[in-house]
């Protein structure tokens, strides 16, 4: 089960993300976590919104450059070692992560993390974390958290 | 063998062709000698008399004119004929200093037609077909030209100009259009457009027209499968008359020039000698049939070579190849001579759309070189490696190609800034 990430390439300019995440507001899409991966030059801002489809049209329509990435949303116990259990049980697989970010949660016992692999190896991510028992989120799950 | 507009004449036999130009120049040198102070002089410091001229064998006596003797004689100091009998007047973009203007007496105006109309039927026109002539209307010759061509074949002709790519694209929809004319970067930008709309199906274009720019034959292709259609180049300058000088036939492998109307020569860009066909030199125009401003020997700057091999189209003027850039359009940078079409053909093979800007600047008395390149939905990644990738992947293309290191950037789509006439490639901001 895979959540839809926006993958959005930004130029590193004062004021782009301002306008980006307007647009998103003006046409009432809610972003449920961002996330910002930087260079000197220009950024991949990579977005988890309520309605994947309906921001994709906005971006499209805007002229914004952008491509959909499937992304694994995992619930861990927000305890010490909560997270290096997860990587643990990856890296056990030799399944290497891309990179990882938090949803904001409003519950306190748990987070949920975005977490993305190589294309190839989300199969194999989603079977060792449903093995070790851990929740796998839907886009339907994340929207409520 | 296809259609012609004027076969007796496109067709001519070589003898015929001579015959035509021998007479034809004699005439034009002895009234340029009577009617145009400028050229006289220049004909007189080099001891050329008109009757030394009696055939082409001898144009090569003549002295040239440069782009800056039209900027000397500006306004009138090149015309041949009084104001009084001009009907038009063109000029040019200006991107490289003081815009040139060129008059054009009714007679002028009726060859350039002539000639545009041959580059329709060879791209497959005839009067059942509606061309869309997007190239920019007004003192740019593009939209004149192909315009006047059109008329006079007969098509249904849409003078749209250039810009307004919504109204373009619905026009062409809803219109049929058939023939395309316009700029090659403004075809590429119309070919984005419609495939971002998913309107391709609906179109019925099926040859279009593309010049006043250098591109490459992978510009071409991708073009032509863009819009699906078959793209022509066609040739011209404002200073000679405008687009038509020479068309593309279906062929595709060279622009016949109307020779009837035009002699070309290739020279020695520095030693101005005439060199045999085959060489990649400078070209040279003489017009033998114009009025109004007569050019004798007009260095073009543009880089190519012609061939006089026969062509399977039938027709018998001679071809121009590919224009290999222009002898000032050329940068050299740390000392490499660089073409703006070489980084053009680079890109294209990596599967990116020509949309790129060349940034040259001295700092620190060297120079700095930088690509700027729009990103396509194809070069995106989740990741900033994977953009830094692709980046790193130009640099080394860019690398093999020209010889010196550039540094590529990624920009945002249709952040470089895009006349939609002609695109700008190169801001050179060396001062020297």
């Amino acid at each position: 089960m895979f959540v839809t990430q926006l993958s959005i390439f930004v130029e590193n300019r004062f004021g782009r993300i301002a306008e980006l995440t307007r647009l998103l507001a003006d046409n009432g899409i809610d972003m449920r976590t961002i996330s910002i991966a930087d260079t000197k030059e220009f950024g991949i801002v990579r977005i988890i919104a309520d309605n994947p489809d309906k921001a994709a049209e906005v971006l499209t329509a805007d002229g914004w450059i952008f491509q959909k990435t499937p992304v694994i949303a995992v619930v861990i116990p927000d305890v010490p070692g909560g997270m290096a259990d997860v990587l643990d049980a990856l890296t056990e697989k030799e399944i290497g992560v891309e990179y990882i970010y938090a949803v904001i949660a409003k519950k306190a016992e748990t987070a949920c993390m975005i977490f993305r692999v190589k294309d190839k190896h989300s199969q194999a991510a989603i079977d060792v974390l449903n093995e070790k028992g851990y929740t796998i989120l839907s886009q339907e799950e994340v929207n409520a958290i | 063998m296809g259609n012609y507009f004027q076969k007796e004449i496109e067709c001519a036999s070589r003898e015929q062709i001579v015959a035509i130009q021998n007479e034809k120049l004699v005439s034009q040198v002895k009234r340029v000698y009577e009617n145009v102070p400028y050229y006289r002089a220049k004909m007189d410091e080099k001891g050329v008399k008109p009757e030394d001229i009696k055939s082409i064998e001898d144009l090569h006596k003549l002295p040239f004119l440069m782009k800056s003797d039209l900027r000397d004689a500006y306004p009138y100091g090149l015309l041949g004929k009084p104001l009084s009998e001009c009907v038009r007047i063109h000029s040019t973009s200006g991107t490289t200093g003081r815009r040139v203007v060129a008059f054009y007496t009714q007679h002028d105006i009726d060859i350039w037609d002539e000639c545009c109309a041959r580059a329709l039927v060879a791209a497959g026109a005839s009067k059942d077909d509606v061309v869309q002539v997007a190239y920019g209307f007004g003192l740019f010759t593009g939209g004149a030209g192909l315009n006047g061509g059109s008329h006079k074949l007969g098509s249904l002709t849409l003078p749209m100009s250039s810009g307004n790519t919504e109204r373009q694209i619905q026009f062409m929809i809803d219109l049929n259009a058939t023939v395309l004319c316009c700029t090659p970067s403004y075809a590429a930008y119309l070919s984005e457009s419609v495939n971002e709309r998913g309107v391709k199906d609906q179109l019925k274009l099926k040859a279009g027209i593309f010049g006043a720019e250098a591109w490459s034959e992978e510009m071409r292709k991708s073009i032509e499968e863009g819009l699906g259609l078959k793209a022509f180049d066609i040739y011209g300058l404002t200073e000679i008359s405008g687009p038509g000088v020479a068309f593309e036939c279906e062929e595709q492998n060279g622009m016949h020039i109307n020779e009837d109307h035009f002699i070309a020569e290739i020279i020695d860009p520095d030693t101005g000698e005439v060199l045999p066909d085959g060489s990649v030199g400078e070209l040279v125009f003489t017009c033998i049939d114009k009025e109004a401003f007569p050019l004798i020997r007009y260095r073009t700057r543009d880089l190519c070579s012609l061939s006089r091999v026969p062509c399977p189209c039938g027709r018998t003027h001679v071809k121009m190849g590919k224009l290999m850039g222009r002898s000032d359009d050329m940068l050299i940078i740390r000392g490499v001579n660089v073409f703006p079409s070489q980084i053009e053909t680079v890109l294209i093979k990596n599967g990116y759309a020509a949309n790129y800007q060349i940034i040259v600047d001295r700092v620190n008395n060297s120079d700095t070189f930088d690509v700027n390149v729009e990103i396509t939905p194809d070069m995106l990644s989740d990741t900033t490696m994977g953009i830094s990738e692709r980046e790193k992947h130009l640099v080394n293309d860019l690398k093999a190609m020209l010889g010196i290191k550039a540094a590529v950037h990624i920009v945002e789509p249709k952040s470089i800034a895009r006349s939609e006439g002609k695109a700008v490639r190169v801001i050179d901001k060396r001062k020297f």
